[in-house]
């Protein structure tokens, strides 16, 4: 997949930005606050037509792709149907896709995966707001899309959780091998998940670098000690103008 | 409008000048449809009795004049009188029972109840008791009122954030400075809406109340008028009331703009 | 399922007991001050009252109740089409909404004695008085509820491919109903009193109607019956509205919102 060069609109939203995933590849966005990120992702999701550009996916342009049912969201808010039980929530891009979804995901197992097996009839008002999140994560696995994109779908939890679930989505993406861009503005956390971060500029937003994280998956916490880790996290402070105290 | 940010106008002159822009575009639509109206009644030999035309409209207008200002006045009195008693004394209450647990298990669920039922029905009643002159419309836009007010004060004094109650605890604030600081401003907006709310109902009350029994004020001239077959001056009477309706929500609407400044506007939903 | 009933019996409690202490305090007053009975029955008396004369009222009752309930469901009905009208075209929101905030602040009653000169003594304008109250809580809150949705809902929809009016039916509909019942519930309220108003601006028949010559006759006792028959309907309608309103929206009932 590749998402070649990209801009904004009558503000500048985004400046030239262009970078290729790999199948299979987790890869992290990171920037400063109101650069542009969610933009960037609803515009590689097709959700967005850039002034200047175009996405490809697998060769085909993005909407075609979207057509055919690849490509899989999960925002920042969970957004979840509050008339409908968890599992019709995870049902609903089925109803909606109907014959487009080639593939698909038995709900419940989705559920299982995320889980949350023996949730199905819960209702999201009675969730917590880091099961919400699953169920948003199920509901946009269910379709069995290549890829997905995540708009800080952990950003509204606390500390503990958003580690929890970082840990459950890497254990996953190993399991689907997915294509998966993930936007955050925790750099830690893009670090610690990802293959590569692309980190990006202040508005209106460039890719500023790419950092590529040498660690292998499944990551374990005694890594965030690691030389490799500590390096890296670096280089995107470094990226993103923030100094990191005592130079190495 | 393009053309105004070129020019660089500031925000303030573009907002103001788009309302006015609204305002004008409003005015050009009634204006068009009164003109419609006369010409379509005109045109098709419309009975007097069923539609008057705008023109005669202005014309009984004009010439109920003076008796039109005596019964506005009228009803305005005791619309104002008793929606100013019923907002004191629904505050009053209202505060009694959010301090009160014992008065709160008593009243609460009652003027909840009463709040749901007609208080219209109350009219004639209310005028056997107090007769045909003002004060029965008054009592009437009382009741009306009332358990509206000490609903929306009880509920908004009991809905103050706890956190500020603890930071004015940590503070050892007395009581009374904590109702004054805290809770009455957390009240207000509630207290406002329920005013809002029922400042429509007193006028409506206020004008059927006189349905019931009066020849006095808007909603007697306009029975009056009716009976007579006057269509032109029930007309106006009509709108005299609806004009007042309005007139007075929007001096409510003000009042709160000036006690309240720090509230945020809101759109949409009611319930 | 013991302990919702002790908490229920809890609140309910207090308010009885106060209410039937009224009750025969009021009693002992009329009787012990010797007050004129036409101003002020005793409870005793509006029983009898009730008692004797609740045959008569039935006419008047169903009178009444009909032109409520008719007015309420066109009323209703064709505030919610509108409703969605104003929520699809921003030409109808332009010409509805104002008018609707202007009817919520304006005394629309007042055209009452307009509607009766036009459409008679009878029950129909009546009718047309209710629906035309009814109408407006329906038009705003309607629109309010199909539009007040999350913005990422709707870009899940799309990135899914949904068509509009799978997202009307999936999303926007099922959104729109706890607000539809917060209007019924204004809507059925102003109703009762709609009806009420517009039979004292000129009826033949109805509660209201009667009211107005228990008024005239200094019937007293049947002005209180009438009363707690006006007051037990508006209750009554209220609490359907609000059984339905459990019936339809079940996933409010966590929330416990009022």
């Amino acid at each position: 997949m590749q998402y070649p060069g990209v801009r904004g609109f009558s503000v500048d939203a985004l400046k030239e930005i262009s970078f290729n995933v790999k199948p299979g590849e987790l890869v992290s966005v990171v920037g400063p606050s109101g650069c542009g990120k969610t933009t960037l992702l609803k515009i590689v999701g097709g959700l967005l037509r850039p002034s200047k550009g175009k996405v490809l996916i697998d060769g085909e342009d993005v909407n075609i792709a979207r057509k055919k049912a690849k490509i899989g969201f999960v925002f920042q808010n969970p957004v979840l149907l509050p008339w409908r039980t968890a599992i019709k929530n995870v049902e609903l891009p089925l109803e909606v896709l109907g014959q487009s979804a080639r593939h698909q995901v038995d709900p419940l197992r989705v559920l299982k995966q995320v889980g949350l097996a023996g949730f199905e009839s819960t209702y999201p008002s009675q969730l917590s707001g880091g099961m919400q999140s699953r169920v948003a994560i199920a509901r946009a696995l269910v379709f069995d899309p290549e890829i997905l994109l995540m708009d800080e779908p952990f950003g509204a939890l606390d500390e503990i959780t958003r580690e929890k679930l970082g840990e459950d989505l890497v254990r996953l993406w190993m399991e689907t091998k997915k294509s998966i861009v993930f936007v955050t503005h925790s750099i830690p956390e893009a670090v610690f998940l990802a293959q590569r971060v692309v980190v990006l500029t202040a508005r209106p937003a460039a890719v500023a670098r790419i950092v590529s994280v040498g660690l292998p998956h499944p990551r374990t916490a005694d890594m965030q000690a690691s030389r490799e880790y500590i390096d890296r996290v670096g280089d995107v402070r470094n990226a993103l103008g923030l100094s990191w105290g005592s130079s190495s | 409008m393009g053309i105004l940010k070129l020019i660089g106008a500031s925000e303030r002159i573009r907002v103001a000048l788009s309302i006015l822009y609204r305002v004008l575009v409003a005015i050009i639509v009634v204006g068009f449809l009164i003109a419609a109206w006369q010409f379509l009644v005109t045109y098709l030999r419309v009975p007097e009795i069923l539609l008057p035309t705008p023109y005669s409209i202005y014309v009984a207008f004009l010439n109920a004049q003076s008796t039109l200002y005596y019964h506005t006045g009228l009803t305005t009195v005791e619309i104002v009188t008793g929606f100013i008693i019923s907002a004191l004394a629904g505050v009053s209450f209202g505060t009694a029972i959010a301090y009160s647990k014992i008065l709160e298990r008593i009243l609460y669920p009652i003027a909840i109840l009463v709040k749901l039922t007609p208080a219209i029905a109350i009219a004639p009643l209310m005028t056997l008791w107090f007769g045909y002159g003002m004060t029965s419309k008054i009592v009437v836009v009382i009741i009306g009122s009332f358990f509206y007010v000490i609903v929306n004060t009880a509920l908004g004094l009991q809905s103050v954030d706890p956190a500020l109650v603890d930071l004015m605890h940590s503070l050892a604030a007395p009581e009374i400075v904590i109702f004054f600081k805290v809770r009455l401003p957390s009240a207000l907006p509630y207290v406002f809406s329920a005013l809002k709310l029922t400042i429509t109902s007193c006028v409506i009350g206020a004008t059927v109340a006189e349905w019931v029994g009066s020849v006095k004020g808007l909603g007697g001239l306009a029975l009056l008028a009716a009976s007579y077959h006057n269509t032109s001056l029930l007309f106006v009477a009509i709108i005299a009331v609806t004009a007042l309706g309005i007139a007075l929500f929007g001096l409510v609407a003000l009042a709160e703009r000036i006690l309240i400044p720090w509230r945020p506007r809101q759109q949409g939903a009611e319930s | 399922m013991i302990l919702r009933l002790r908490r229920v019996a809890g609140v309910i409690y207090p308010p009885i007991f106060f209410f039937l202490f009224l009750l025969i305090a009021w009693q002992l007053y009329v009787e012990y001050t010797h007050y004129p009975r036409f101003l002020l029955p005793t409870p005793y008396e509006i029983m009898s009252e009730f008692l004797i004369s609740w045959p008569t009222l039935v006419p008047h009752f169903i009178a009444t109740l009909l032109e409520i309930v008719s007015g309420f469901f066109v009323g209703s009905i064709i505030g919610v089409i509108l409703g969605i009208w104003v929520a699809y075209s921003k030409l109808a929101e332009r010409v509805i909404y104002p008018l609707a905030i202007l009817v919520k602040v304006a005394p629309v009653v007042a055209i009452a004695p307009m509607i009766t000169l036009w459409f008679g003594f009878g029950i129909l304008s009546k009718i047309v008085i209710t629906s035309i109250i009814s109408f407006f809580p329906l038009v705003l809150n309607m629109s309010a509820g199909l539009t007040s949705i999350d913005p990422s809902l709707v870009d899940l929809m799309h990135s899914l491919s949904a068509k509009e009016t799978e997202i009307f039916l999936k999303i926007r509909l099922p959104n729109s109903v706890p607000y539809a019942f917060a209007g019924l519930k204004i809507a059925i309220t102003v109703s009762v009193v709609g009806a009420i108003v517009a039979e004292f601006a000129g009826a033949l028949a109805g509660l209201g109607f009667m009211a107005n010559m228990a008024m005239a006759y200094i019937e007293t006792p049947l002005l209180f019956v009438l009363l707690m028959i006006l007051s037990f309907l508006g209750i009554a309608l209220f609490g359907m509205i609000s059984m339905l309103e459990r019936i339809f929206v079940p996933w409010a009932a966590a929330r416990g919102a009022r």
